[in-house]
């Protein structure tokens, strides 16, 4: 224990050290006029910002070589600037598109949470008493500085980046020795600060007792147009099966592809204590789309710690109440978790097929994008009713369901224009969505403004073909580039897809 | 004259006097004080690490860091600092129609500095007597020989708000560059021209009391001012939410502010604060007060229009400026010094 704090003490003071130094080489590099090779990430936010980052970075480290009271009372200060620097690099994030936003300004983000997490651990007490917070919520604030870094700003940066700020996570989260427990209702700090974090594996049994997520689905569509489903293939079975239609491949549920994965057994994500244990006691922060579906006004998006969403969100289930105004579906959604929690990582494996070589898209080679290095994963998680409305992807799509079932409804590429595609709304581009709303159409869900807006050609969208299927805990629904897509959760749901192409 | 300043103070900018530097880290003011005291102030022009006071005995007085590459914009006189402006998402424009900026973009460095020339044929460029930037785009006030007035906006159409004016209502193109090609927006053909190229924001063009004298911009809030002292209002109501200026109430539409239906003398507009000056020598301020901008103490921001008591003894308050994070009131002392 003390080990993994002295570490984590280091780790903050090099970080400091590097940070103080690359922005000093900049500032020297600044004042000659020939331009080398490029020192740091960060070079190009400025001569006033690089200065400002590295005296921030220098005082750090002069209060921890002095930490004495003369000391303490800057260290409010210090907070402010770096949350000035925050704040800063933060605005550009809204003022460039995200495609268009230089990466310095998200390293810049990455470094000053850096150091704001280095400040809160190496002066607990001074932080807590400028904060008027507790120590609990003191440690909440240190996972969501470095939270908001990896989700906000991607944390980039070759010498810090991602790697340090899982690294100081993993640190912290032992150095607490937040004992992964199943009893997640019981908080943290009451809990007996002596073993070790357990390691799976070891600990079969334990998740085997605690209880599962509800089944509970408070409305299951019926399904006249099913997807075919069929055993695994090979992987020159799978590539021949996408290769074998002229006009793009059709979708498929392959079933038991993925039932021998981690997350099915020895892991399980159908139990809200292994999630939570897999969460730093769920402090960790994750992204969460409110409202019923995107294209809603009401929709918006927050971060909150995976604890609240489990517990306000899906766990206890909300199905014995009526859906109110106040509790919108809230949807952690096509958001990168196993990148942001490496250890859920561990739980799921890539299927093989996303190393082969599928068809581009099948009507319009445009949207084709360019060979991913990596298979994307996403996670989708949520409670029953969450809707992800009719859109299409320019991606290759393996959408694994590890807990809990979805409703998928999907239309063929070739059907685009009868589909309704959106325009450009509020300067985001939404051509990859339809105009209908396949719940409000089929009379599944009320319209969204409540009334009876149903709108214009409902009665030809409605002869649009389509295939539909359940898709069950284990299954592997292959949606090929281009197909549109409906996704509704029937009960408490969890999946993974993988894009690829 | 006195110069009262507020708000961040990070690299300094509120410090003219250089005796008093220290290695201690600057802290920010809470309230407005007494920063300067120097004859015939003529402009004060914030910058986000820097102040520039422009003087006519003293010529032209800095504070806080000027970053090598802004040394350029440092020597000109005071009435140049209304003909440049650069957005925070790297957009850089300067009126070079006027020495002595006609060479100066040769000077500039990186991002490069478009021409105002290019959105404009000639025949406005030469009428346009102010540039102002908010984070996303750009406003121009042109002022023709009759004495009419126009205010230009162009600008990231997300935030199409800001532009305060129906897309399709574009200055007409005339063979001239569009800001599209002038800053060769890489190949995004959804980006409409429209929202990027210079277009009239009619709502302003025929106001009851007379023509627009000013333009102030920050954030996503733009303020016009009429020669009958009415303020006038318009911005991106969400990212004026979401920074601390919800209050303001702005839209796509230009709104009347009326505070205490008091007449405007002057306005600035920070990042996410407002600083205004009625004619009857009151200050008022509204926004963010993250970094004591407000001028109003220890309060974390200011929902609606907030009067400021400045201590500043027997002097009449002549002018507002704000930088992105401060507010500086320009003092005018009864004794007969100017």
């Amino acid at each position: 224990m003390a080990c993994s704090n002295e570490k984590l003490q280091a780790l903050c003071l090099s970080a400091a050290a590097q940070i103080k130094s690359e922005c000093a080489a900049i500032l020297q590099q600044d004042k000659g006029s020939s331009k080398g090779t490029e020192i740091s990430g960060l070079e190009g936010c400025g001569e006033p910002l690089i200065q400002l980052l590295g005296r921030q970075a220098s005082q750090l480290i002069s209060f921890h070589q002095d930490d004495s009271f003369s000391t303490s009372v800057k260290i409010p200060l210090l907070l402010r600037r770096l949350d000035d620097i925050l704040s800063e690099s933060y605005s550009r994030f809204y003022a460039y598109l995200f495609k268009d936003l230089p990466v310095r300004w998200r390293q810049l983000y990455t470094d000053a949470s850096i150091l704001k997490f280095a400040l809160s651990y190496l002066f607990p007490d001074a932080r807590s008493a400028a904060l008027e917070a507790s120590k609990e919520t003191a440690l909440d604030d240190m996972v969501k500085t470095l939270d908001l870094a990896l989700i906000l700003a991607g944390a980039p940066g070759e010498q810090r980046g991602r790697l340090w700020v899982d690294t100081a996570l993993s640190l912290l989260e032992e150095s607490c020795s937040v004992a992964e427990s199943t009893q997640d209702s019981i908080p943290p700090a009451k809990r007996p600060k002596l073993s070790p974090p357990n390691r799976y594996g070891k600990t079969v049994s334990r998740w085997h007792t605690s209880p599962s997520f509800s089944t509970h689905e408070p409305f299951t569509p019926p399904i006249n147009h099913p997807v075919r489903r069929i055993a695994p293939l090979s992987l020159s079975g799978f590539q021949s099966y996408m290769d074998s239609f002229p006009r793009g491949p059709s979708p498929v549920i392959i079933t038991s592809l993925a039932d021998t994965w981690p997350c099915f057994n020895s892991n399980p994500w159908s139990k809200p204590s292994y999630l939570l244990s897999r969460t730093f006691s769920g402090r960790r922060l994750v992204p969460i789309e409110l409202g019923r579906s995107y294209v809603d006004t009401n929709w918006t998006q927050r971060l909150l710690p995976f604890r609240t969403f489990l517990h306000t969100y899906i766990d206890p289930p909300s199905f014995s109440l009526p859906k109110t105004k106040s509790q919108p579906t809230a949807y952690l959604a096509q958001h990168q978790l196993f990148t942001q929690l490496p250890s859920l990582r561990n739980d799921i494996l890539t299927p093989d097929y996303c190393y082969t070589a599928p068809p581009g898209h099948p009507t319009n080679p445009e949207l084709d994008q360019p060979e991913l290095d990596a298979p994307q994963l996403n996670a989708w998680f949520g409670p029953a009713g969450t809707i992800t409305p009719l859109h299409t992807d320019p991606y290759h799509n393996l959408l694994v369901q590890v807990v809990g079932r979805k409703y998928v409804r999907l239309y063929s590429p070739h059907e685009t224009e009868r589909l309704r595609p959106r325009g450009k709304e509020g300067g985001v581009e939404m051509g990859n969505t339809s105009l209908f709303d396949v719940g409000v159409v089929e009379g599944w869900d009320s319209p969204p403004g409540g009334g009876e807006e149903v709108g214009d050609g409902v009665k030809e969208f409605k002869e649009v073909p389509y295939v539909e299927c359940i898709l069950e805990e284990g299954d592997t629904l292959y949606i090929p580039i281009g197909w549109w897509h409906y996704v509704r959760g029937l009960g408490v749901s969890f999946s993974v897809s993988f894009w690829w192409n | 004259m006195e110069l009262y300043a507020t708000g961040l103070n990070a690299w300094g900018q509120l410090h003219f006097d250089k005796d008093e530097q220290s290695n201690e880290e600057p802290d920010d003011l809470s309230t407005f004080t007494r920063v300067l005291t120097v004859n015939g102030i003529e402009g004060v022009h914030p910058f986000p690490s820097y102040t520039l006071v422009h003087t006519k005995a003293s010529g032209i007085l800095s504070a806080g860091l000027i970053p090598k590459d802004d040394l350029p914009l440092t020597t000109l006189p005071h009435p140049s600092y209304s003909r440049f402006a650069q957005t925070s998402n790297g957009l850089s424009i300067i009126n070079d129609t006027h020495p002595p900026l006609t060479n100066l973009s040769s000077l500039l460095p990186q991002p490069p500095w478009i021409p105002l020339s290019t959105l404009f044929p000639p025949s406005i460029t030469s009428t346009v007597t102010q540039l102002v930037s908010y984070t996303t785009g750009f406003a121009a006030l042109t002022c023709a020989p009759s004495g009419k007035t126009q205010v230009y906006t162009w600008g990231d159409e997300r935030y199409a708000a800001c532009l305060a004016r129906d897309l399709t209502s574009t200055f007409p193109q005339t063979g001239f560059q569009t800001h599209a090609d002038a800053v060769k927006i890489e190949t995004d053909p959804h980006i409409p021209v429209e929202a990027i190229t210079p277009g009239i924001v009619t709502d302003l063009s025929d106001l009851p009391t007379g023509p627009i004298t000013k333009l102030a911009a920050g954030g996503y809030v733009l303020a016009a001012l009429t020669a009958g002292k009415d303020l006038y209002m318009w911005g991106h109501p969400g990212r004026a939410a979401a920074s601390g200026l919800g209050g303001l109430g702005v839209s796509d539409e230009v709104i009347p502010v009326v505070i205490e239906d008091s007449d405007v003398e002057d306005v600035a507009v920070g990042e996410a604060h407002v600083v205004v000056l009625t004619t009857s020598g009151e200050v008022f301020v509204i926004g963010s007060n993250s970094n004591g901008q407000l001028g109003l103490g220890g309060a974390k921001s200011a929902e609606s229009w907030t009067r400021v008591a400045v201590e500043k003894g027997d002097g009449e308050i002549a002018g507002v400026a704000a930088g992105p994070k401060n507010s500086f009131l320009l003092v005018r002392k009864h004794d007969g010094q100017r």
